[in-house]
């Protein structure tokens, strides 16, 4: 980031742009331009650098080109949205300072988009604003600072009805974070290598749909909110910490999880504290905890898929939750009525958990034969494990379709029993 | 010369014998009931729990029959006179082994291809989807697996003095390598005196179990390594490496040459001792 920076400050120095901004070739500076226009005028701004921060109060359309780059070495945010309807597109920033945001939303009804943001510190903030809209924008925070150094991608705070969309977000503490917010909707972002990928505090009615959240140390943490919906969201490779989580809810009631793919995690779904919330059609894959309890009660968690977790699920101190009709993998069920589920209940032994909590390196034996042997000899209090009572057969999520039947595998078949029917017959021959 | 010799008596007396088409009925039947339960997993997903399942029973059965069938056919002879006669004639007791292990080995590799080509056609006629990729895996995981335990079948078979011997130390070995393995080494390994000297250890013992690297080696060219943790995220790495499978095939054909040469080695001065 700096060094960018560096080239792009050298660059400046090295074209004469003393007080010159290249926006229609007038003199003075772009906060005099905008002061100058009427609400609802667009401003078309001319590629080149602007060294300077903006505020915008009244209703603007600011539209930049490929190459607008504004830079910002002040303390202030580079970009302050006090008014309405304000919509700016089309524009790289470069800010600097590591305590303003690099744009603060203050208005309602405004639109930010196709935006790429550098920054040391917050990419956008919303401040109280209602009813905004981001799309498409790109914010990526200081590579080599450390987590606590970094900020938030989008800060929202008290802010609500706004839209992100499209929204791509690497290199911060949180990618999208989120305090006493109502009815936001994010769709289609993705967070990588920062802190948590989607922070939800407090928030009512937050709708997350077909967001991404990669190597971070933790995907969607969601605390005491009512009403969140997340669905079709795809949680993968986080695993930076032993604590990092797929999806966590904490103190959450009322939400909806439905159709995520929470892959390759440390843990895939942890649910803490929370109550009456409803997880149905996730597919929770290759996880080392798939799904955990801890002091849950009432939740309803039916026809996910749970496969090749390395320990399936484990439950602590939860009840009167409902884990029933999901498929996991290492299930060998017994359908006696052909309704689908196994008449037998899936448990958890949370055995090799224990072990492998206190002694990592014993994780070699994942599924080794003796394992299991080993479990069958040890006893597990009953009110740790994790059980359903009538898990589905059949995986009701399977990703992609039978592999259909190639003529190579039926020729390879053949030419095995062949050849070997041939050998045995070569063989009682030989004298 | 002399090894291809015995090799090729071996062969002939293999697939003579009722022990070896007993054994092809029995994993035939097996086979198809893996491959029935393997259907439906499409290639695409790499390690699954039933790969896992999968690998499981065959780690379970193939080790145990080539270990009895493996020492039995060596201890047999033994009792009926045929090894002593043997002995008389100008062939040393490796070129033997090598021989045994040679002409066994070809034995259990053709009766492993018929039961694996008859269990994917049945499949096939059963309707089912079977992905080639997951048959040839499948395959050669089981041919790896029943090579080396030939090899130590036959060292057994060279050591043991009679049939008893032989098949109480095959299903000793078995039963430690298979069975009591994760119980005998988390046991062991938590005693030691620094909690960092367990991954070396444990790592160290690893290669100490053909089963036990092979299937992890299996597990991890299937994409699946990271279920074994981030402590063995280097291991991944030279395993999906192409050097990574040269060590392993080095591993592999030393399991294979040490349990024959200690055979040969320990039944050449039994002879010696014989003759005195």
């Amino acid at each position: 980031m700096i060094a960018c920076v560096s080239v792009l400050l050298a660059l400046l120095y090295s074209v004469d742009v003393t007080g010159q901004t290249p926006s229609g070739g007038e003199t003075g500076s772009l906060q005099e331009l905008i002061d100058a226009a009427q609400p609802g005028e667009t401003i078309q701004l001319k590629a080149g650098e602007y060294r300077e921060n903006l505020v915008i109060d009244k209703p603007l359309h600011l539209m930049g080109t490929d190459n607008v780059t504004l830079v910002n070495k002040g303390d202030r945010p580079t970009l302050t949205l006090e008014a309405n309807q304000v919509k700016i597109e089309n524009l790289t920033i470069i800010h600097e300072s590591r305590d303003s945001p690099a744009i603060l939303v203050l208005g309602d009804h405004n639109t930010l988009h196709n935006l790429k943001i550098y920054t040391n510190s917050f990419g956008l903030r919303l401040d109280e604003a209602q009813h905004n809209t981001m799309t498409h924008l790109a914010i990526e925070g200081d590579k080599r600072a450390s987590f606590t150094e970094r900020k938030h991608g989008i800060d929202l705070w008290r802010s609500h009805h706004n839209e992100i969309d499209a929204t791509q977000i690497k290199y911060v503490t949180d990618g999208i974070y989120m305090e006493k917010s109502k009815n936001n909707r994010l769709r289609g972002n993705t967070v990588a290598y920062s802190r948590y990928g989607y922070h939800l505090m407090f928030t009512e009615n937050t709708l997350l749909e077909a967001n991404e959240a990669h190597h971070n140390v933790s995907g969607m943490m969601i605390m005491g909110t009512v009403g969140t919906v997340a669905k079709h969201n795809k949680l993968y490779n986080n695993h930076l910490n032993v604590r990092s989580l797929g999806l966590y809810l904490f103190d959450v009631k009322q939400a909806h999880i439905s159709h995520n793919h929470i892959l390759n995690n440390r843990v895939g779904i942890l649910i803490e504290d929370s109550q009456q919330n409803e997880l149905t059609q996730n597919v929770v894959r290759s996880n080392y905890l798939g799904l955990q309890f801890i002091k849950a009660r009432d939740n309803h968690i039916y026809q996910n898929a749970f496969v090749a977790n390395v320990v399936q699920g484990q439950a602590e101190e939860s009840h009167h939750n409902i884990v029933e009709h999901n498929y996991w993998g290492d299930h060998v069920g017994l359908d006696l009525n052909g309704d689908g589920t196994s008449n037998l209940p899936y448990s958890v032994d949370p055995f090799f958990l224990k072990i492998t909590d206190q002694y990592p390196p014993f994780q070699l034996f994942f599924h080794s034969p003796g394992l299991i042997f080993l479990e069958n000899l040890i006893h597990i209090p009953f009110d740790q494990q994790l059980i359903d009572q009538a898990p589905l057969l059949a995986n009701p999520l399977i990703e992609s379709d039978k592999t259909a039947n190639t003529p190579l595998t039926l020729l390879v078949c053949s030419a095995l029993l062949l050849i070997s029917t041939l050998l045995i017959y070569q063989g009682v021959r030989i004298k | 010369m002399q090894i291809l010799a015995v090799a090729e008596r071996e062969i002939k007396l293999g697939f003579r014998s009722s022990l070896t088409y007993s054994f092809l009925i029995l994993l035939s039947f097996f086979t198809t009931a893996l491959l029935l339960l393997q259907t439906g997993v499409s290639s695409m997903q790499g390690y699954t729990d039933l790969t896992g399942t999968v690998l499981n029973i065959t780690l379970y059965l193939l080790p145990l029959i080539t270990l009895l069938l493996g020492g039995l056919s060596v201890t047999g002879e033994k009792e009926s006179g045929q090894w002593g006669l043997l002995s008389t004639y100008p062939i040393s007791s490796h070129a033997l082994l090598w021989g045994k292990w040679i002409g066994l080995g070809a034995v259990l590799l053709t009766i492993l291809s018929f039961s694996f080509g008859l269990a994917g056609l049945i499949t096939l006629l059963f309707g089912q989807s079977i992905s080639l990729h997951q048959l040839i895996f499948l395959w050669t995981f089981a041919a790896f697996l029943t090579l080396v335990y030939l090899s130590v079948a036959v060292c057994i078979g060279a050591l043991a003095k009679n049939r008893w011997q032989s098949l109480i130390a095959g299903i000793a070995i078995w039963f430690i390598h298979i069975l009591i393995w994760p119980t005998l080494v988390i046991s062991t390994l938590s005693h030691l005196p620094s909690y960092k000297l367990i991954q070396p250890a444990l790592e160290v013992i690893t290669f100490l179990n053909p089963a036990e690297f092979i299937r992890i080696f299996s597990i991890m060219r299937l994409g699946g390594g990271a279920a074994f943790g981030a402590d063995y995220d280097q291991w991944i790495t030279w395993v999906q490496s192409g050097s990574g499978a040269l060590l392993f095939l080095g591993i592999w054909l030393l399991w294979i040459v040490i349990p024959l040469f200690v055979g040969g080695w320990m039944g050449q001065r039994g002879e010696q001792d014989g003759a005195q």
